[in-house]
């Protein structure tokens, strides 16, 4: 018993040590990138792992002078806020009614928004769509297709969500005297802030990082940052110590909008998947 | 008091900028292709569009590029299904361990799913790169110099050079929803087993799997979608080179648009939507009897 109990010990450290290898082999290559970002040009070509002979701050300036990282900036700011509001009040409303109503035409609803996970986005006749509403390389063009993209997933975890919301605060709210709009904004809306949280952060990632709307639909001046990167990396191709200080500066934004909702977002996350 | 009716406390006018946005900007398009896969739509004559009947179609199928998008877009798919899924799982359980440092560990699997695909293909370009990369770098530190490739201009390394950057960027929330369903299968049954003398494969194979099968359905489902829908990733490391043998579906509606062929990409794009729709419903249908029968 005892020696049976001292081998689970070992075994326990074992793969202690097994997990930590695999975790430090799996984030090296964020590591390379934050280490050569620091580096010479001539030194950061050969991707090494040391710390720099001397750290070269001035990449990120340079970067930051030559990158448009301003423009990009502000761009990724006003998509990512205009659509994450938008979603949010949208698909929390339809989700209301989809989860409370529950009649064939909600479910239908339900399961029409459902369908939009599996289906690939038409591209070109979204493209003929937009040019025929004079939309193409506009934010309002791009706004409406990411939103509209967004649309299934956000749904989908607010009505998971949902269903841990008690119908009888809904009674309650209505005997005092809650008319609809206030019901759910006021009482309702409130309750479903892991959900909101979630629903957020998955909106904030997908459209920052969205490559498919913005390469089809808008020119470099309306690009969020990582679209820029692409672009920077073609014209900087052989340095990679400003290509990586890029690639940070694009990534800061996104880690952190995580970082920060990340307790939330285990438990938005799986409510709606795994129970729903 | 008043009988409990819902038309009382809510309204279906809530659905209607959801859905409005939704039919319009989304499921309008994809009706749209069933009109512009048939006609000879192009960029040099942009307002004159004529019906060309099954032209597009046999174009298709006289391209060779068409079914080498087919093979390499399930080839990717099948290859990153099984990879992120199968290492998903064993990195969930150990996770699941209650390990020291266990929440960091999480983050570092899931940033990566944070990032950009064009942030993360350059990252790739250096590790992959021939002479100075990493990869090749390591190999020759350790005498193994000779399995030094230059990964992504070789045409038999290139797509699975793709593969290992898209689990990388994307095992992170299969993790999760893993850990997720893991959380879910209650302590004693393990205890139980423990008392019966069950190993960890035992335990694998009878408690773990079964009961967390739902949440096996959800990630190989989604995983599948993510895979046959792939763009960014080819897009922006090979750009379906060298000589087409990453090209994948995404790439190729992307090359045809790029030349201009409007009508052609659409009838390409819903080809691509039924192949879709056809293969994600026969792995659901699959998925559900396997839930039943484990």
């Amino acid at each position: 018993m005892n020696s049976s109990l001292r081998k689970q010990k070992y075994g326990k450290r074992l793969l202690e040590l097994a997990v930590f290898l695999i975790a430090a082999f799996f984030i090296f290559p964020v590591w390379m990138v934050v280490v050569n970002s620091f580096k010479t040009e001539k030194e950061a070509a050969f991707f090494g792992l040391g710390f720099p002979d001397k750290w070269q701050f001035v990449n990120y300036a340079k970067v930051f002078a030559e990158a448009n990282i301003v423009q990009a900036m502000s761009n990724g700011l006003l998509l990512t806020g205009v659509i994450g509001a938008l979603a949010l009040l949208f698909a929390s409303m339809a989700a209301f009614a989809i989860s409370r109503i529950g009649t064939k035409f909600t479910s239908f609803a339900y399961y029409l928004f459902m369908s939009g996970i599996v289906l690939p986005s038409a591209i070109i006749p979204t493209f003929f769509l937009l040019q025929r509403l004079n939309l193409i390389n506009t934010y309002t063009g791009v706004i409406v297709v990411l939103l509209s993209m967004t649309m299934p997933v956000s749904v989908f975890l607010y009505t998971g969500f949902m269903k841990s919301v008690p119908k009888e605060l809904d009674e309650a709210g209505i005997i005092d005297g809650c008319g609809k709009l206030r019901l759910f904004f006021v009482i309702i809306l409130p309750l479903l802030r892991p959900a909101t949280i979630t629903v957020m952060i998955f909106n904030f990632m997908g459209v920052w990082n969205d490559v498919t709307t913005q390469l089809y639909f808008s020119n470099a001046d309306k690009w969020t940052m990582p679209m820029m990167v692409y672009r920077f990396q073609g014209m900087y191709s052989s340095q990679w110590n400003l290509i990586f200080a890029d690639l940070i500066l694009t990534s800061i934004p996104v880690v952190l909008v995580y970082m920060i909702g990340q307790k939330y977002m285990v438990s938005g996350m799986t409510t709606g998947a795994v129970k729903g | 008091m008043k009988k409990y009716s819902p038309s009382r406390f809510y309204t279906r006018s809530f659905l209607l900028p959801a859905l409005t946005f939704y039919l319009v900007f989304f499921i309008f398009p994809s009706l749209l292709s069933l009109i512009l896969g048939f006609t000879d739509w192009s960029t040099y004559r942009i307002t004159e569009i004529h019906f060309n009947g099954l032209d597009n179609f046999k174009m298709m199928l006289d391209e060779p590029i068409f079914a080498t998008s087919i093979v390499n877009t399930f080839y990717f798919t099948f290859v990153s299904v099984l990879l992120t899924n199968v290492l998903g799982i064993l990195i969930a359980l150990v996770l699941n361990m209650k390990l020291r440092l266990q929440s960091l560990y999480r983050s570092v699997f899931f940033i990566p799913t944070t990032l950009s695909i064009l942030v993360i293909a350059p990252i790739f370009s250096a590790l992959y790169h021939p002479q100075f990369g990493p990869i090749n770098q390591a190999l020759r530190a350790i005498g193994l110099g000779f399995l030094a490739q230059e990964w992504l201009v070789d045409a038999r390394y290139a797509m699975n050079s793709i593969v290992v950057m898209a689990v990388w960027s994307s095992i992170g929330v299969t993790i999760l929803l893993y850990l997720a369903g893991l959380q879910t299968v209650p302590k004693d049954y393990y205890e139980a087993a423990d008392i019966d003398g069950c190993g960890f494969w035992q335990k694998l194979r009878h408690i773990s799997l079964p009961l967390i099968m739902p949440s096996i359905t959800v990630n190989i489902v989604l995983s599948f979608v993510g895979g046959l829908k792939v763009f960014g990733h080819v897009y922006a490391l090979t750009n379906g080179g060298p000589n087409d043998a990453t090209q994948v579906f995404g790439t190729l509606i992307f090359k045809n648009f790029g030349a201009g062929l409007l009508g052609y990409s659409s009838a390409v794009g819903l080809v691509f939507t039924m192949i879709v729709c056809l293969f994600t419903f026969i792995l659901i249908a699959t998925m559900r009897r396997l839930e039943i029968e484990l």
